[in-house]
């Protein structure tokens, strides 16, 4: 299932958030949203999810608009995604996390079975029966990841997943999203580090005060003068 | 030890558990919803009325009671949070639209229960058979034992519900992470309907419980209870359902123990006391930190 994005804008008062943002994320492909903070990388996820109303364009997911629907709607819907920090159920345990994921029919046994192998996959089944709270940062983002096993989404949006992330657990994160691409699944990026982006992006768009700044072909936004400029101009 | 000491401490304990059951169905609401029901204390009155009309007006039993306390108050507060639910949650400010909503509520309740039953006080009046119990040299009437005896089922299957099932689970992973829950596609509006019918329904069964503890009730008795829940529960901790029964544990002992050493009118003031300390000791109650912070 592809999602599109038509000239999305978003203001939170006189802060223009987004601005006539247009992009598009494809069935077995990774779409890297890069920019510096404030770029407004994490109110475009919560756009697409149902977090944040936008003031105007639309969302297509599979050719059906799910703009302004409530954030569970766009969860059955088929659209998954990690938040930038963790959002895990403190005093419950690991596995309890998993379990409270809706069952839509499915028997309680294969559930329970398929939470295991959730989070045997992102090494967290040694910690099964401890709470979410007592996890390191890096593992609360695994756990996030196992919750998206769980939902089998078709559509996933990651926020910075690798952010201080011990690099174990990013090899960890890596190999699911190869896995998931393998299954066609499509991926959002959003990733601070373009390193990686170059490496796994089919694409990437570069906003830059709620506008497309650039978006392309990693190699072409690569050499764009604007993303030169835009970065360096901030990093140093 | 005195008979007087053990009396006050039977006492206590008979109460406690009936404060933690006021306070378990007044977290559950307002951890699910972080809404704040002033009208609590009318929906347990409501359910000690109900109790009166049963036992004294028809002469059955205050278990029979119970049932129908239950399925009144849940559907009344299923009916309402229909019709305004979603508005107050949709609300610019949800707590202020919340709070000022059922302060409306509860004048309405009790307005409601002064047209149908006037200002006198009633009480639940039922022959038990025996009337009462004697142990360790004391006298306990049968009533106390029966109230006491329902809310020891009651809130152990309260806790089943909650740490056990899924729906319970939700419920709890409600007050840790709303935006979570949603993510995953739970509707949370649905469950928070769930949860307050569930509450308002449990409210009902506590009012019918307190009735045949306390001797006398008017229409104006529902905000001594509002605020016993809201003592309660932010004593144990808001929304942590454990913390509403170590809450009310707490309360009813320092009501007890006072009335008994310094008099009668000490006896709230103590439990305000302590909860002064414990707030300004621990903000987020006794156990309530872990869910709290989230
Ligand atoms: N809920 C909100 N209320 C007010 N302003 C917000 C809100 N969310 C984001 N913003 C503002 O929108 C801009 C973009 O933020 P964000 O999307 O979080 O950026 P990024 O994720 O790229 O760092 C920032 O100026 C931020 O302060
Ligand atoms: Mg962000």
């Amino acid at each position: 299932m592809s999602l599109q994005i038509s000239n999305l804008s978003k203001s939170y008062g006189r802060v223009r958030a987004l601005s006539d943002v247009s992009l598009s994320v494809h069935p077995g492909e990774v779409l890297g949203i890069m920019g510096v903070n404030g770029a407004g990388k994490s109110t475009l996820l919560n756009c697409i999810c149902g977090f944040a109303t936008p003031d105007a364009g639309a969302i297509e997911l599979g050719g059906r608009g799910i703009c302004g629907q409530r954030p569970d709607h766009v969860s059955r819907a088929g659209v998954g995604r990690t938040f930038q920090v963790p959002r895990s159920f403190r005093s419950l345990t690991v596995l309890e996390n998993l379990l409270v994921v809706p069952a839509r029919g499915e028997p309680s046994g294969i559930r329970l079975d398929r939470a295991h192998h959730a989070l045997e996959k992102v090494k967290l089944a040694t910690l099964a029966n401890n709470y979410a709270g007592e996890l390191s940062g890096g593992q609360q983002k695994l756990l996030e990841l196992a919750r998206i096993l769980i939902l089998a989404p078709r559509v996933v949006l990651f926020d910075e997943p690798l952010a201080g992330m011990h690099s174990d657990l990013c090899r960890v994160f890596l190999d699911e999203v190869a896995e998931m691409l393998s299954r066609s699944v499509a991926v959002m990026l959003v990733c601070h580090d373009p390193g990686i982006l170059y490496r796994l992006a089919r694409d990437i768009v570069v906003l830059h005060e709620g506008r497309v700044l650039s978006s392309g072909s990693p190699a072409a936004v690569r050499c764009d003068p604007a993303v030169i400029e835009a970065y360096l101009g901030v990093q140093h | 030890m005195t008979s007087l000491m053990t009396g006050a401490i039977v006492n206590a304990i008979a109460l406690g558990i009936l404060y933690g059951l006021l306070g378990l169905s007044l977290t559950i609401v307002y951890g699910a919803m972080r809404i704040a029901n002033l009208a609590h204390g009318e929906m347990v009155l409501a359910g000690s009325y109900v109790a009166y009309v049963v036992t004294t007006q028809l002469g059955y039993s205050p278990l029979a009671a119970i049932p129908v306390a239950f399925i009144l108050l849940f559907l009344l507060a299923f009916a309402l949070f229909a019709v305004a639910g979603r508005r107050l949650q949709a609300a610019r400010d949800p707590e202020m639209a919340s709070f000022l909503f059922f302060y409306g509520v509860s004048l309405m309740v009790a307005s409601g229960l002064l047209f149908l039953f006037d200002a006198d006080a009633r009480s639940v009046i039922f022959q038990f058979q025996p009337l009462s119990y004697r142990v360790l040299g004391l006298v306990i009437p049968k009533a106390r034992v029966v109230a006491v005896g329902v809310a020891m089922v009651l809130v152990p299957a309260l806790f089943l519900f909650l740490y056990r099932t899924t729906s319970g689970k939700a419920l709890r992973a409600a007050v840790m992470n709303r935006d979570a829950l949603r993510i995953v596609g739970v509707d949370v509006e649905r469950l928070s309907l769930v949860a307050f019918s569930v509450s308002a329904g449990i409210a009902g069964v506590t009012g019918v419980l307190l009735a045949l503890v306390f001797p006398a009730f008017t229409p104006f008795s529902g905000l001594d209870y509002t605020i016993t829940g809201f003592v309660v529960i932010v004593l144990g901790g808001l929304g942590s359902p454990l913390g509403a029964l170590l809450g009310g544990m707490i309360f009813a002992f320092s009501e007890q123990l006072t009335t008994l050493w310094i008099g009668q009118s000490a006896g709230v003031l103590a439990g305000f006391l302590i909860l002064v300390l414990v707030v300004a000791i621990r903000p987020a109650g006794l156990i309530g930190q872990a869910e709290w912070k989230s």
